[in-house]
């Protein structure tokens, strides 16, 4: 009797145990998954549902209802949008070609036991610590064609003066050195991360068998960093696709929408003349758009390849 | 050793504690200060009378609190069009630039002040004879008064004196006199001229529109961008092109970096000397006089073309429709015409000025020396044309869509009719929602 009832407490207690192995994961995932809901999914499936309407909250009288897939269209022949979707592609490929071969290049040099280097290591983070409005802010007094510092310095070598953000000429490429500036240690941080952690018996194998710096660089050191590589570039691409507070500091998108990416031009029309729904619908695009850039980065660099053979192993 | 003793609080003492303070709470509820203590909460501009109407107003006016969210010019548009549209009654009184207006009163998002004071007419009258008529045109819609204005300026000539007077050249009064002095004071070390080619509502208003003004004759409705029936006439003689056309004429004058030149780069290179003459609006003139050129400025009136008119702005004060106090920030709006308001804001150094006893007195004139514009209304017989540009209630698309093509004409990627033409057709699109 009191066998069989130490039997059933101890099946209770199992199926109580497998219940709550089961449910716990839940449990304590559910705070995570609310908060990722709320302010996560449902945002962006409300935007979503507002792109398919007239939502427009500057003028009430509008027609503000379903609209059906007519934002979109007028997407596809909005000329200021495309040129916008063109001007962001080339400062991202600019600003992160650059800042790569830019961290690349510190890192092998900052991974050399030479004096002074770790405080320099130190030294040459703090851009990234800046925030992207005092950094706008500070380029944007520096590159003052007039007054500003860059051109009584470069002066001083027989350069300039240069319009720097002021001119349709130079504004983007002003913009690009800016991003450059302050995101190649970042680049530069995940790189050198990468660089230290490589095993030494590779490159002792290839100076063994007689490889120079350059073989070295080129057949050992890239293909071992390749992973690294790729996730810091594929960081920095998505964050260069979406730099908004710097170029809006410096050129506000001027002179003559020379800067105009497309954030800058999101932000007017959804905040500027508060056409929500069509605004949406160009987020979404933008969204669809650079998922697709990413896709093809991740075929192309087969990223996805190598984590599964990481995984694997 | 520690040595437990009794509380010092023993039970009846803290009932009587208590009751004191709980006695002494209600009295100073029923105290009349408390009583009649309502807070009027203004979402407010960050320029000086805005600084002033939550600081020295606040302090003279004794029926209610006045309290105020200070916003830079960038984000008070976004600001003011989340709370109206929503509803929201955070704010009792608004404060607009006089190019957004129609918005909040069209959209019903702004109390009308005579309708305030038709359902209580206890309520005292506006004493607007004591401001300026052309500061008062703003706040008016489909024949009801909104609200009042706390700013009135106007596009103004800025030019050195004796650079002027070296070159043997007497003030441009019109389009081709300006050119022409530009042309002659230009040199490698001052620039003839500045244009606010990098700023939207520099280069809209201050550059093209300025011109734009003198090229047509206006109509009473007609705003020189849209008549009263909302059809697009910037253009409708050719004007809009010729305006670019004279901002073509003068380009190359400026100085280096144009582009990019918004207004505080235009007042900077005029406060070191880089440039002869700046037209923009008066109130956004800073520290010129406070640079190494000091007292070689002269001020007057734009250059015109073939009528003598000039567009005046400002900025206005409306009360939020959602509000619970519409009464008492009517009683606070009504105080201000009296005078007493508007005098602590140009004593806190607001130089665009309402009052109209103010505008007239020579010694204000000579504290405020932009001021001389609107004295020279009166002697060159320049009528203000003071109804909103782009009188409608996207009147910021409008605008961006103007200032575009404007752009697209003054750097040559387009021609001035064509600009033109694309800007009349982007504008229909517009308004056509």
């Amino acid at each position: 009797m009191a066998g069989a009832s130490v039997a059933r407490a101890a099946q209770g207690a199992t199926r109580a145990q497998r219940a709550g192995e089961r449910w716990a994961p839940w449990i304590l995932l559910a705070p995570t998954l609310v908060i990722m809901n709320v302010v996560g999914v449902y945002p962006l499936l409300h935007s979503l549902w507002v792109s398919f309407t007239g939502y427009k909250p500057s003028d009430p009288n509008a027609h503000q209802g379903w609209v059906g897939l007519k934002n979109y269209a007028e997407a596809m022949t909005d000329g200021q949008f495309w040129h916008a979707v063109l001007l962001t592609g080339a400062f991202t490929f600019a600003s992160v070609a650059l800042s790569l071969v830019l961290a690349v290049l510190m890192a092998i040099l900052f991974n050399r036991p030479l004096p002074g280097f770790v405080l320099m290591r130190s030294v040459i983070l703090i851009p990234m610590l800046i925030t992207p409005i005092a950094v706008g802010l500070i380029w944007r007094i520096m590159m003052m064609p007039e007054l500003g510092v860059l051109n009584y310095l470069l002066g001083f070598v027989g350069l300039g003066p240069f319009q720097w953000g002021s001119s349709r000429t130079t504004a983007l490429v002003s913009v690009i050195l800016v991003d450059v500036w302050q995101w190649t240690p970042f680049m530069f941080i995940i790189i050198f991360a990468g660089l230290k952690s490589l095993p030494r018996s590779p490159f002792e194998s290839a100076q063994i068998d007689g490889a120079s710096a350059w073989q070295t660089f080129w057949q050992v050191t890239v293909p071992m960093l390749r992973p690294v590589i790729i996730i810091a570039v594929l960081l920095r691409m998505i964050d260069a696709l979406r730099t908004y507070d710097t170029i809006y500091i410096i050129t506000r998108g001027g002179p003559d929408f020379a800067t105009d990416v497309i954030s800058i031009y999101l932000q007017r029309v959804n905040f500027r003349f508060f056409d929500l729904g069509y605004g949406s619908a160009l987020s979404w695009i933008t969204m669809i758009l650079i998922l697709i850039v990413v896709l093809i980065f991740v075929n192309l660099t087969g990223f996805l390849r190598t984590v599964n053979e990481k995984e694997a192993r | 050793m520690v040595v437990r003793t009794a509380s010092p609080v023993s039970r009846r003492l803290f009932m009587k504690q208590t009751a004191a303070l709980s006695a002494a709470f209600a009295a100073w509820k029923a105290s009349p200060a408390f009583a009649e203590g309502v807070v009027l909460n203004i979402l407010n501009s960050n320029t000086v009378w805005a600084g002033a109407l939550t600081d020295g107003i606040a302090k003279e006016y004794t029926a209610a609190q006045i309290t105020g969210e200070a916003n830079p010019y960038e984000s008070h548009y976004e600001k003011m069009l989340i709370e109206l549209s929503q509803g929201s009654a955070t704010f009792d009184l608004i404060t607009t630039d006089n190019l957004w207006i129609v918005q909040p009163m069209a959209n019903g998002w702004a109390a009308s002040t005579d309708d305030i004071r038709a359902a209580n007419p206890d309520l005292p009258e506006f004493q607007l004879a004591n401001l300026a008529p052309a500061s008062l045109t703003y706040q008016q819609y489909n024949g009801k008064r909104y609200g009042l204005p706390t700013a009135m300026t106007t596009p103004i000539l800025i030019y050195r004196k004796d650079l002027l007077e070296a070159a043997g050249l007497s003030v441009p009064k019109t389009w081709d006199e300006y050119r022409e002095a530009a042309a002659k004071l230009h040199t490698p070390e001052v620039a003839g001229n500045v244009l606010l080619m990098g700023g939207q509502d520099a280069h809209m208003s201050g550059d093209w529109g300025s011109r734009l003004m003198g090229m047509t004759r206006i109509e009473p409705h007609n705003d020189g961008v849209l008549d009263e029936n909302r059809n697009v006439v910037f253009n409708s003689e050719g004007q809009g092109a010729r305006a670019i056309e004279r901002l073509r004429e003068v380009l190359p004058y400026c100085p280096a970096g144009v582009e990019g030149f918004d207004y505080p780069e235009g007042s900077s290179i005029m406060q070191q000397g880089g440039a002869a003459m700046l037209i923009t609006w008066s109130d956004v003139l800073v520290g010129v006089e406070d640079g190494p050129h000091k007292g070689k400025f002269g001020y007057t009136v734009a250059p015109t073309e073939k009528y003598e008119q000039q567009m005046v702005g400002g900025w206005s004060i409306l009360i939020n429709n959602a509000s619970a106090q519409k009464e008492d920030a009517y009683r606070f709006l009504a105080w201000l015409t009296e005078g007493r308001g508007y005098e602590i804001m140009r004593e806190a150094g607001e130089s665009s000025l309402v009052l109209q006893r103010d505008i007239d007195n020579p010694e204000v004139v000579a504290v405020s020396p932009t001021l001389q514009a609107f004295a020279d209304f009166k002697t060159r017989g320049t009528s203000p044309i003071s109804i909103p540009p782009y009188r409608e209630v996207n009147a910021v698309e409008v605008q961006r869509v103007i200032y575009e093509e404007v752009l697209a004409g003054v750097n040559g990627r387009k021609e001035p009719a064509q600009a033109m033409a694309d800007a009349e057709a982007r504008v229909k699109e517009v308004l056509a929602g």
